[in-house]
């Protein structure tokens, strides 16, 4: 009975039940895409920490963390490696010789940590060989085993990466700014070299002015980026039997991840060369590597692993980079707070809405009285249009919330003027929205709980109505 | 024009419920967003500020060249005058003298790459208050004394009254070594700068660098953040332009900056998502009120009202009551910001302890700015315009007939 009657009030007025499913629609819209934001970069941070830079576990020798001497090996490791592959949760694994060194070119040096490394393997592991562009060079194309990889970072600090904006370049940027203006104040440093990334960005600051710089420094500073690719690059370090070597290694690639920390400090070399370089015994590496398939946890993984080599310093990547874990922590906590303030005045607006749709149907729910419905019924009447009503919202909603979703998931929302401050944190300037269905519906519950308790007290205020009064009105 | 207002003032007071309800709408709207925005602004402010506290002060002055080439070599000469010139300004809170490079610090069988900081211990209080943050041990007292950075300690292993040996090349290449007493271990909350950062009393550090009576840097805390660049102006007019650059943290570290404004990035998508929210609920609220006004206009419409006079009528009743519900909503906001300001929001728990981790102090605080509020009052009273231009569009296609059924 009640059930109809909400029902045929529903469809009655259809401009009032509009304007309450268009409200859920626009509440479940804005939850579900919030959620998916912050989750969404999460995410991000999670991954780009896991597989471009500390992959799920990390085996060492016990001391290694600690003080990264070229001693602490892990022993035996192409037995170890065997036996971690044939667990089901590991995916890749990559044995790394780790060796702390000096960089030189030319007058410049900076002090780097040396990977050596397997390059058909690594990519099973890490993403580095994907960051690295198309003028970048190549990730070991080079016919010589002396070759390195470097990061973008280390190539600007030891000046293997000069700056122009030469007739090719130009023609890209022209691509991205159609601001005639900017054009042509660029063309009046078209070829013209810049040794370093100050004295090019001084040159950009003296032609633009702030705005045109804040929209587009980073853009052409990324465009006209160019590498010194097969240069020399001399190594400096103590080899295992504390001898000092140097010697020379040329640049294959030049890759750019988006922490440019990690970019400074890590160098890429073949294994089986530098082995030989630094005199290091066959059975001995400095870190394996270890990526887990989807939905693995690591910290289980990591204790399996512990339980049958309790001789070696076995971490999962939260405990090598607390940091990341403690921000992402922060950011999500931050961001359901605004969340939070959200849903409280999604909740107040339908509390408005639901109060003047009552005003409104003052006259119908005194008559309902008068001819003998009692309190409770009006109430449950009221309440059933209310979650009807916000049914249909949030389906229409989610029909809304999730190709968005999936389209921004897909291409990203990006924020390139903000590019080198999200860099030297470590994070990427692209959100990327999570579209987690398990998220989603929680999101897409929690916005629906929060509409019904809201419509709770306008409800209870037409129980309020004198029917006497209540008919008479106009 | 005054028939509007009197028609539209006795219309609001007939109903007051149904004024009341719109303003309430409008109300909300400014609160929301008034107290997430000045939130949001807090938390930046307060960001830029411990970071600015903890190490590079706003303003920095060092010599032609050194934040090209930051070695000992492009430090210059401490004189009292320079520093006088710039106390003077009255935004000016202090001017604190620092000389800064690098070394080999070794304990026991370790050694690691430092950067030294020596720094005048008592000036040193008025920014970084170094003596705050002192986690094991004691202050600076005597000359041959360092404080370590806790992960730097940590990587070490020492401990209070153990002793550090420094070696390094000075200035013009004098080499240079020298032994020091740990007087006590600081927590510093930036990773990198805790794993390589020492404290050194300037005379010692001086006399170790080789470098007497030289500085790599002038650093000064300022009053009032809102002035920086009128003083940053009047700084860069007192000392000599050949010799000397002058650089705003904007300057001398934009990645903070850039830092900052990404973080705004992800805070202008949530206020824009509340914006929608507070937009939607005022314009449900004004669509439910003219349906419930149907017949109150289908009325006026038959005894000769023409649409026209009759829309005026109305957008004036709203404006007053959008008015009245910003006039109010700014006043609830303010209180409540001003209250959060006074008395920000400290987390507890699992919070404060990532909040520690991270090392801030675990309060969320306001900021009551007028900006923000002047702002947020013209933005919510346009979404107010927004959110009514259907129901008026749709009071003006109204049929008097249907409307009188109604």
């Amino acid at each position: 009975m009640i059930w109809s009657i909400a029902w045929k009030n529903i469809w009655r007025s259809r401009i009032r039940s509009l304007i309450v499913v268009a409200a859920f629609t626009v509440g479940i819209f804005a939850g579900d895409f919030t959620v998916g934001l912050v989750v969404g970069v999460m995410e991000n941070r999670v991954n780009e920490t896991i597989y471009k830079e500390a992959s799920h576990i990390q085996i060492h020798h016990p001391k290694y963390i600690e003080n990264s001497e070229i001693r602490f090996t892990v022993d035996n490791y192409t037995n170890l490696i065997d036996s971690l592959l044939k667990l089901n949760e590991v995916k890749a694994v990559s044995p790394r010789i780790k060796i702390v060194a000096m960089a030189a070119n030319g007058g410049k040096t900076s002090g780097i940590i040396i990977n050596g490394i397997n390059p058909e393997n690594e990519k099973n592991v890490t993403d580095i060989y994907k960051t690295i562009s198309e003028k970048g060079g190549t990730f070991f194309g080079l016919n010589e085993p002396n070759q390195v990889v470097i990061g973008e970072k280390l190539a600007k600090d030891l000046k293997l990466a000069y700056f122009t904006i030469s007739d090719n370049t130009f023609e890209i940027i022209k691509n991205s700014i159609s601001d005639e203006i900017v054009l042509k104040k660029l063309r009046t440093i078209l070829n013209e070299v810049f040794r370093s990334e100050k004295e090019f960005e001084n040159n950009l600051k003296r032609l633009l002015n702030k705005e045109e710089q804040a929209k587009y420094l980073y853009l052409i500073k990324k465009e006209s980026i160019q590498y010194k690719i097969k240069k020399k690059l001399i190594l400096t370090f103590h080899t295992y039997s504390a001898d000092l070597y140097q010697g020379a290694f040329k640049v294959a690639g030049v890759f750019h991840t988006s922490n440019s920390m990690f970019d400074q400090m890590n160098v890429f070399v073949i294994d089986t060369f530098i082995r030989r370089q630094a005199a290091i015994p066959d059975d001995k590496v400095h870190e394996i590597a270890l990526v887990l398939k989807k939905g693995v946890d690591e910290e289980n993984t990591a204790k399996k692993i512990m339980a049958s080599y309790s001789n070696l310093d076995i971490k999962t990547w939260k405990q090598l980079m607390p940091e990341v874990g403690y921000m992402a922590e922060w950011l999500d906590f931050y961001l359901y707070f605004i969340m939070g303030i959200i849903l409280l005045a999604l909740g107040f607006g339908i509390i408005n809405t639901m109060l003047m749709a009552i005003l409104e149907r003052t006259k119908e729910i005194g008559m309902l009285m008068a001819i003998g419905m009692n309190k409770k019924r009006v109430f449950m009447m009221i309440m059933l249009e209310t979650v009807m009503l916000s049914l249909v919202g949030a389906v229409i909603g989610m029909l809304i919330s999730y190709p968005v979703l999936v389209y921004t998931h897909q291409y990203g929302i990006h924020f390139p003027q903000f590019a080198e401050g999200f860099e030297k944190m470590g994070y990427s300037s692209s959100v990327y929205p999570s579209y987690d269905l398990k998220i989603f519906f929680q999101t897409t519950i929690l916005v629906i709980i929060t509409g019904i308790l809201a419509s709770v007290y306008p409800a209870r205020k037409a129980l309020k109505l004198n029917p006497a009064d209540a008919v008479r009105s106009e | 024009m005054f028939e509007y207002l009197k028609l539209a003032w006795r219309n609001i007071w007939r109903n007051k419920r149904r004024t009341l309800i719109t303003i309430a709408s409008v109300f909300f709207a400014m609160f929301f967003a008034l107290v997430m925005r000045s939130l949001q602004v807090g938390t930046y402010d307060y960001m830029i500020k411990s970071v600015l506290e903890n190490y590079i002060g706003y303003i920095q002055i060092h010599k032609i060249g050194y934040t090209e080439d930051p070695v000992i070599d492009s430090s210059f000469n401490f004189s009292e005058e320079i520093i006088q010139k710039i106390s003077n300004d009255k935004n000016v809170k202090a001017v604190i003298p620092r000389l800064e490079s690098f070394a080999l610090a070794s304990f026991k069988e370790n050694s690691k790459g430092v950067m030294i900081l020596g720094i005048d211990p008592e000036k040193e209080k008025l920014l970084t208050k170094p003596d705050k943050k002192i986690i094991e041990g004691r202050y600076l007292q005597n000359q041959n004394e360092v404080i370590i950075a806790d992960k730097l300690a940590e990587y070490f292993g020492v401990r209070p009254r153990d002793t550090i040996a420094f070696i390094s090349q000075g200035y013009h290449g004098a080499s240079s070594s020298g032994l020091f007493v740990v007087a006590g271990i600081i927590g510093i909350p930036n990773p990198e700068l805790s794993k390589t950062l020492i404290y050194m009393p300037l005379h010692a550090c001086q006399n170790f660098f080789q470098a007497e009576n030289q500085l790599t840097s002038l650093v000064i805390n300022i009053n009032d953040n809102k002035l920086l660049n009128q003083t940053l102006e009047s700084i860069k007019k007192k000392i000599d332009p050949e010799q000397f650059e002058v650089l705003s943290y904007e300057e001398s570290s934009p990645e903070l900056i850039q830092q900052i404004k990404s973080d705004e990035g992800s805070g202008f998508i949530m206020l824009g998502v509340l914006y929608m929210i507070v937009g939607f609920g005022v314009f449900g609220t004004i669509m439910m009120m003219m349906a419930e006004r149907r017949r109150e206009f289908g009325v006026m419409m038959a005894v000769g009202m023409q649409k026209l006079r009759l829309t005026l009528l109305v957008v004036t009743e709203m404006i007053l009551m959008a008015l009245t519900g910003i006039a109010a909503g700014v006043i609830g906001g303010l209180s409540v910001v001003y209250y959060l300001s006074k008395h920000p929001i400290r987390f507890t728990g699992e919070m404060a302890k990532t909040y520690e981790n991270l090392g801030w102090d675990p309060v969320m605080p306001a900021i009551v700015d007028a900006r923000v509020f002047i702002f947020q009052s013209i933005v919510v009273l346009l979404i107010f315009f927004i959110a009514i231009i259907y129901p008026v569009y749709s009071l003006n296609k109204l049929k008097e007939i249907n409307a009188l059924k109604a």
